[in-house]
């Protein structure tokens, strides 16, 4: 063989070092790409009127056992973030919502799409007078709505052609909206929205993220809310201010009309509005004076502001509720929308936008209400008018004085009624006499004197109050005595309670008050759960004290209560009561009428109680404070904590 | 013959040790029937490792990433048997990472500076012209380098060293790849002083062990080697790899169950009835080197080499915006996230059946792209500039690396006096990486946009900061764009060494010393929305400077039995990999980024009788400050997760057997163990980042204390007979056994607050907590191989050339099929705290029974 001499073993190796080139260039693997998909593949067998004719009632789910195939045309879609795995398909005949769980649905299913969806095995359910053609899954026996799964979306749908129309339905007058319309897109020609949400944004933009209805009316008077969701990606711009037409899917909820829209340039009101004024106007500034002249029942014209600053402080006032003064000298109540509430603070400069809303008389002081959007503008501070309790009680002024800032000099002050709420103090100078409510969320106690006193003036059912907003409203206090203040921070966690001079005692069983800490706080803690005996009665008694060199002494404590199944905690007191015995329950004891928290079933109160006994009939005396708890394992184990045991006076 | 090869094992056994000169090992062992068919054998199974994407949004070079730190069939019993034997389950040495390892190639330092990795793939398929190596284990000398602590190899793939013969060889695989052809020629040195070598190989299959991977690669080695004289040579060698291959995807339990495969893979699905894979990794990077020894005499030569390396290495992946995550298996895909048993079980029925669920849905993609008509406004960064037409929502992106090396060598060996070898070098290295993503595939749609959606969704006011480049916002991208991030990196390394081997009667003794000194930086391309003042041009460099020391003694008891203990300790600059937290989009580096301290001691007992040979060996290896930088996907923050790790602390300690005994002169026995226990000894720092946002996440101490090494078995033994037949063929069969394999554990669930409030008194809630911090372990294994081989040399009637043989390989892997070797996993990085395995660990399975069969054909 002379193999060798023909091919030379170069030649060979370059001859398949070639082929293997030849193999490199040919290795790009390219992909068809897939055919366009526009055709259904189905035809409908019943029309969407005739499928929801198959619903029952609210709550109710329909399983749909037939082959029933729909076809419509996508007219809503998660876009913009106002719906949620959700689509709204129409044909001729009317409109559904059909429920799938994926997001970025209006990449495959934009509008204008048609699609079919294969009903079998589905369920239609009635969701508040809302059709949805859905999944039931059922949690803890409880049914509830859900979107076919990701997975069987191909099986359960079909998609179509691109970009045909959906032509709106053109409603004339509300009443036209029934029950076939639910889930159609219509249109409402010359709409606006209401002059009190003119300045709103679309969306809760707060942490809330709660759903906000906002309001569209024509100039005849007819209204309905449109509802945006706070995930829409619109939420944070400003609703239109004209007039004009509008586009949006109708639904229901129970028996309320409402619209939903898919975007913002469903909403085209830009036009003049019916009460003639231009959309462009700018919001006016008015003085509050101007304002409280309107006079308690008058709607507030459209595109007013006032401007002013806060002189309350939250702390000692109604959750959203707020004072503001001007410079007009005037001041008024502001009362927010719960998702509005920006919790302001004192001294804050407010814009606030009050078109449309309405000014109102609220326990005789005058106050707007449903404020619904404040920005703030700056800080400020409002100079006290320094004055009399003689010149604030003139019944013909009391308007003047309302919610503005007035300062009292050398007052002397008492304490009058008090509950869970707060303490009223009387407040009296040498004119005359004025109430100041503290609140129990201020954390302050007033004192008995004081060179001065600032605060805003509140009506309460048109008699002056005087409102402080901290304890620098007070100059020159004089503080009563403290006879006893035991916060228990001193307490061993989870070990028995052994303060100097108090006691800590069981009469029955071996249970003893325990010192525990929860949320930074210590406090005492008496519970017969998992003593594992029958009866328990355990005693913390105070040291002694004496009442001798004092008058109108006062016991404050607070308590909350747990798991209470009706174990029960006492608050008494003795005045022969011998501590060297060890023995309390051998002296004489009366029960303080005191609030202790109770009906706290499950977990804990949320809440202290507070307790305030007054204990002036005891003046004179030296006398022991007993907390007794009484229960047992299993039955009564209610537990009890106890904190901030205070005795003052004057 | 036989005694020939024995002699030659014993001897280069010995070398490891003791020191020999550095030739090229002669290839007498051509016609021997068993030695070189054996380590063609193991090559091959080597060249064709199972190579796993770590998770589908992996951006590092996962082709190193999960290899096994040995690739080089060595020849010490031990070595041996890691190599081979212990590879189906990723067995590292002594539980080293991969950074601890080192090769060389015709005297060029291989590693990447970025992190540490050989890259094999480089030179994958090339076998044929990389057979010559020089392996030094553990702390032993060498004569080209300092040395890496866990092995240190030189490949010399000089023309000139080539054996002069043409080889074209065929094998058919079941693994990676289905088809490899190969040619290789040398001419061996000419009479005027020129040598030359030309190989190419290719390596393909349209679809590998693992369904819908592929593997399309390419080969080619040039080398010409000139002597001038009796002192000096030149060589010039340029070798490249291309390689495109369809990876695999990590999978979760459930999806596996539901596929009925351990092996499903979620990355790929069928586009046109074809199945379309979307991690596909690309690489070339073309390698030159030069290379000049220089002998001036008997006694001293110097060699010297430059290198330098260019190209991209890449992988794909689908990006989407504003549209439902395209991943078959994302958790509310599945079955188990069905409240409804009924609807539970459609999905499952699905996911069973129909390949658009349980794969990708290529045509929903397309569809959602074609159907998607948007007008972007302000494109470009020009104000009124509307750019309207299909907007993508789903591309397919690349994730690009490209590479630029330049690497110095020069080293020097001397002999003084009859007792003394000095070897000594100066090394510099310079690696500039450019990352960036490219648009590789729009699928049906016409532009895609350069914006963060995640920043837009978070800072809906700042319209700047979802912009990932501030000074091009709002780029209309087209397939090629760059988009995404782009930046470089650059690292620089300098270093030089000596070294004295001293060897005398009985003892041999040495020393060596380092100093290095690295610096590196980064440099943005881009300015980052979210990051503008951090994001663009260059960092400031860090430098670092790092010495190492280690010395050793061998006590040479006869010619049989020798003793021996070697120590280093060394400091080592961080790994640019490690000291950014988050590259992507900012210039931050870890709290305190300083030197990792390893300290290592190593002894043993050496035996070398004709018929025995026998290792015996232990190692203690500390690992101090060290620094690691975990990325991946969330689910979660849909985003890429940084987890920056500081004040790492490892121990690794054990020991490694290795036996050969001859029963009789043709059946012998191998045996090896490995059984050590690599664990985490400190409480390691975290601060978790993620690249969307510049929050911390959260910041905390790890209790990772005792935590163990994962990825590796503690434990792997082997054992099996060979037998040789006179007639050159020879088969071997060996049973492995492996133990104390751990699971890669997420920081995250081992700090205070991932089981804030549970009360581990309380049963119920102790196993919560035991669910949430215990590290998993997994059941021992066991494989068994089979390999047999024959030589046959062509009759000269039969033969093109003077001499020409044919030779019949064939290895079996796991002969009994085994499926359920989890070869290793990672907890995911999502965690949930109510439900811990909402999110379970997703793991990777060994291939059952696999085979690789080749004939080769040399003259």
């Amino acid at each position: 063989m002379n193999i060798s001499k023909i091919l030379s073993k170069t030649g060979l190796a370059a001859i398949i070092i070639a082929m293997l080139a030849v193999g490199i260039t040919a290795c790009n693997k390219q992909f068809d790409q897939p055919g366009s998909n526009t055709d259904l593949g189905v035809t409908a067998n019943r029309t969407i009127k005739q499928l929801k004719a198959i619903a029952g009632a609210s709550g109710s789910f329909v399983p749909i056992n037939d082959d029933i195939i729909i076809v419509g045309v996508v007219s809503a879609n998660d876009k913009s973030g106002n719906l949620y795995k959700e689509l709204y398909m129409q044909d001729a005949t009317g409109a559904i919502s059909v429920q799938l769980d994926a997001s970025g649905l209006y990449t495959n299913f934009p509008v204008g799409r048609e699609m079919a969806v294969l009903c079998k095995g589905l369920w239609l359910a009635n969701v508040n007078g809302m059709l949805k053609l859905c999944v039931k899954t059922v949690a803890n026996n409880v049914p509830s709505v859900s979107g076919i799964p990701s997975a069987l979306v191909n099986t359960y749908t079909r998609r179509g052609a691109l970009n045909l129309p959906v032509v709106p339905k053109v409603i004339n007058n509300l009443s036209e909206l029934n029950v076939d319309l639910q889930g159609v897109l219509v249109q409402l020609n010359n709409y606006e929205v209401q002059d009190q949400q003119l300045d709103f944004l679309y969306g809760d933009t707060s942490a809330n993220k709660s759903s906000l209805n906002i309001t569209v009316k024509n100039c005849t008077g007819e209204n309905i809310i449109f509802r945006n969701s706070a995930y829409a990606n619109f939420a944070g711009l400003r609703v239109p201010q004209g007039n004009g037409n509008l586009n949006a899917i109708y639904t229901v909820y129970n028996t309320t009309k409402q619209l939903l829209i898919r975007d913002t340039s469903d909403l085209k009101l830009w036009g003049i509005r019916c009460d003639g004024t231009n959309p462009n106007t700018p919001v006016v500034v008015r003085t509050i004076q101007t304002i409280r002249a309107l006079g308690a029942g008058t709607t507030i014209p459209a595109y007013t502001a006032i401007e002013g600053v806060i002189v309350s402080s939250t702390a000692n006032e109604s959750a959203g509720n707020y004072r503001i003064q001007d410079a007009s000298g005037y001041g008024i109540q502001l009362r927010f929308l719960t998702a509005s509430n920006g919790n302001f603070s004192l001294g804050d400069k407010l814009k606030v936008t009050i078109s449309g809303l309405l000014v109102e008389l609220y326990n005789g002081d005058l106050q707007i209400n449903n404020v619904g959007r404040a920005t703030v503008v700056g800080t400020g501070t409002v100079t006290p008018r320094v004055t009399t309790v003689a010149n604030i009680n003139i019944p013909t002024n009391i308007n003047d004085w309302s919610s503005t800032v007035v300062k009292l000099n050398n007052v002397t002050i008492t304490q009058g009624s008090s509950s869970s709420a707060g303490i009223n103090y009387n407040v009296v100078d040498a004119t005359g006499s004025i109430v100041s409510f503290v609140r129990t969320t201020l954390g302050y106690s007033m004192p008995i004197s004081a060179t001065s006193i600032t605060g805003y003036v509140s009506l309460y059912n048109a008699v002056p109050q005087l409102t402080i907003r901290n304890a620098a409203d007070i100059v020159g206090g004089v503080f009563p005595l403290t006879l006893l203040d035991q916060n228990f921070e001193g307490t061993t966690t989870n070990a028995d309670i052994a303060i100097a001079d108090w006691q800590n005692l069981p009469e029955i069983g071996t249970l003893k008050f325990q010192g525990k800490l929860f949320g930074g706080t210590k406090y005492a803690q008496a519970s017969a759960f998992g003593s594992a005996q029958a009866s328990v009665k355990s005693w913390l008694v105070t040291p002694t004290f004496n009442l001798n060199n004092s008058t109108t002494e006062t016991l404050t404590f607070k308590t909350k209560d747990g798991f209470n199944n009706g174990a029960t905690l006492k608050v008494k007191i003795s005045t022969n009561y011998n501590s060297a015995s060890n023995t309390p329950w051998t002296a004489t004891w009366t029960d303080l009428p005191a609030a202790i928290s109770i009906g706290t079933t499950t977990g804990y109160a949320a809440n202290w109680t507070n307790a305030i006994v007054d204990l002036s009939s005891y003046s004179g005396t030296s006398v022991y404070i007993a907390f007794v708890y009484e229960g047992g394992d299993p039955a009564q184990t209610s537990t009890y904590q106890l904190d901030d045991v205070r005795i003052t006076a004057n | 013959m036989r005694k020939s090869i024995l002699l030659l094992l014993l001897l280069s056994s010995y070398a490891a040790v003791a020191q020999t000169e550095n030739k090229p090992v002669p290839d007498t062992t051509h016609r021997s029937g068993d030695s070189s068919l054996v380590s063609d054998l193991k090559d091959n199974l080597l060249d064709n490792i199972p190579v796993v994407s770590l998770d589908e949004n992996d951006l590092n070079d996962a082709s190193s990433q999960n290899v096994s730190s040995v690739l080089t069939a060595g020849r010490d019993p031990y070595f041996n048997a890691a190599s081979f034997n212990f590879n189906a389950v990723r067995f590292r040495i002594r539980g080293y990472d991969a950074d601890m390892f080192s090769t060389y190639m015709n005297g060029i330092p291989m590693d990447n500076l970025d992190n540490g990795f050989t890259p094999w793939g480089l030179w994958g398929g090339l076998n044929d012209v990389m057979r010559n190596r020089d392996l030094s284990l553990g702390l032993r000398p060498n004569t080209f380098a300092y040395g890496d602590i866990g092995s240190t190899t030189n490949i010399d793939a000089r023309a000139s060293k080539q054996r002069k013969q043409t080889s074209v060889g065929y094998a058919y695989s079941n693994r990676n790849y289905n088809h490899r052809m190969s040619v290789s020629h040398s001419t061996g040195l000419s009479k005027k002083g020129w040598a030359f070598t030309a190989a190419g190989s290719r390596r393909y299959a349209d679809e590998g062990y693992i369904p819908g991977t592929y593997y399309n690669s390419n080969s080619y080695y040039l080398a010409i080697d000139k002597r001038f004289n009796n002192k000096n040579m030149l060589s010039l060698a340029v070798f490249g790899a291309p390689t495109e291959n369809g990876r695999q995807g990590s999978s979760i339990v459930e999806s596996q169950d539901l596929a009925g495969d351990h092996y499903y893979n979620p990355v790929w699905g069928y586009q046109n009835g074809k199945k379309r894979n979307a991690n596909v990794g690309k690489t070339h990077q073309p390698y030159i080197i030069l290379t000049h020894d220089l002998r001036f005499n008997n006694n001293t030569s110097l060699s010297t080499a430059v290198g330098y390396s260019f190209g991209e290495r890449s992988g794909t992946g689908i990006d989407w915006y504003n549209a439902a995550d395209p991943r078959p298996d994302y958790y509310r895909y599945l079955p188990s996230y069905q409240d409804d048993p009924n609807m539970a079980a459609q999905v499952a029925e699905k996911w069973r059946t129909d390949p658009s669920v349980s794969q990708i849905n290529w045509d929903r993609l397309y569809d959602a792209n074609r159907s998607s008509f948007e007008t972007v406004k302000d494109a470009n960064g020009i104000i009124g500039n509307n750019v309207s037409g299909r907007r993508s929502h789903y591309i397919i992106e690349d994730r690009v690396i490209n590479t630029n090396r330049i690497s110095f060598n020069s080293v020097i060996n001397t002999r003084i006096g009859d007792h003394i070898d000095v070897t000594g070098g100066v090394v510099y290295q310079m690696q500039n990486n450019n990352y960036f993503k490219r648009v590789e595939d729009l699928l049906g749609g016409e532009f895609y946009v350069d914006l963060n959606q995640f920043a837009e969704r978070d800072f809906p006011t700042n319209p700047l900061a979802s912009q990932n480049n501030v000074d091009k916002p709002n780029r209309i991208l087209k397939v090629g764009d760059k988009f995404g991030f782009d930046y470089d990196i650059n690292i620089q390394k300098a270093s030089s060494f000596l070294q004295t081997v001293l060897k005398f009667n009985k003892f041999d003794l040495f020393g060596a010393v380092e100093y290095s000194r690295t610096s590196f930086f980064r440099k943005g391309n881009v300015r980052n929305g979210l990051y503008p003042e951090s994001s663009f041009g260059k960092s400031s460099v860090n430098n670092f400077n790092n010495y190492a020391f280690k010395g050793g003694a061998t006590y040479k008891m006869n010619g049989r039995n020798y003793f021996y203990v070697n120590g280093s300790i060394m400091t080592r600059a961080p790994l640019f990999d490690n000291a950014y937290i988050s590259p992507r989009t900012r210039d931050y580096l870890q709290d305190g980024i300083s030197s990792e301290k390893v300290q290592s001691i190593e002894y043993g007992y050496i035996h070398t009788a004709p018929n025995l040979k026998f290792r015996a060996s232990g190692y203690y290896t500390r690992f101090r400050n060290g620094f690691n930088v975990i990325s991946g996907y969330s689910d979660e923050f849909n985003t890429f997760v940084n987890y920056a790790l500081s004040n790492i602390d490892k121990n690794h300690f054990g020991g490694e057997f290795g036996i050969e005994y001859r029963l009789t002169p043709t059946v012998t026995f191998n045996g090896a163990a490995g059984i050590g226990r690599y664990y985490y000894s400190s409480r390691q720092n975290m601060n978790v980042t993620i690249d969307n946002t510049n929050k911390v996440i959260t910041s905390a101490v790890v209790n990772s204390k005792n935590f163990k090494v994962a990825s590796t078995p503690h434990e792997a033994y082997t054992a099996g007979f060979s037998y040789r037949s006179p007639n050159f063929w020879f088969v071997t069969l060996s049973g492995s056994f492996f133990d104390q394999m751990f699971l890669e554990f997420n920081p995250l669930r081992r700090t205070t607050n991932a089981i804030d409030g549970l009360d581990i008194n309380k049963p119920d809630e102790f196993i919560k907590y035991r669910d949430i911090v215990y590290q998993t372990d997994w059941k021992s294994q066991y494989t068994i191989d089979f390999f047999g081989g024959y030589s046959w040399r062509l009759p000269k009637s039969l033969s093109i050339a003077d001499r020409s043989t044919i030779a019949f390989n064939v290895g079996i892997n796991n002969l009994t099929n085994n499926k359920d070797i989890i070869t290793g996993g990672f907890e995911q990085l999502r965690i949930d705290n109510e439900e811990v395995n909402k999110f379970p660990p997703k793991l990777f399975y060994a291939y059952g029974i696999n085979y690789f069969a080749s004939v080769s054909y040399r003259f």
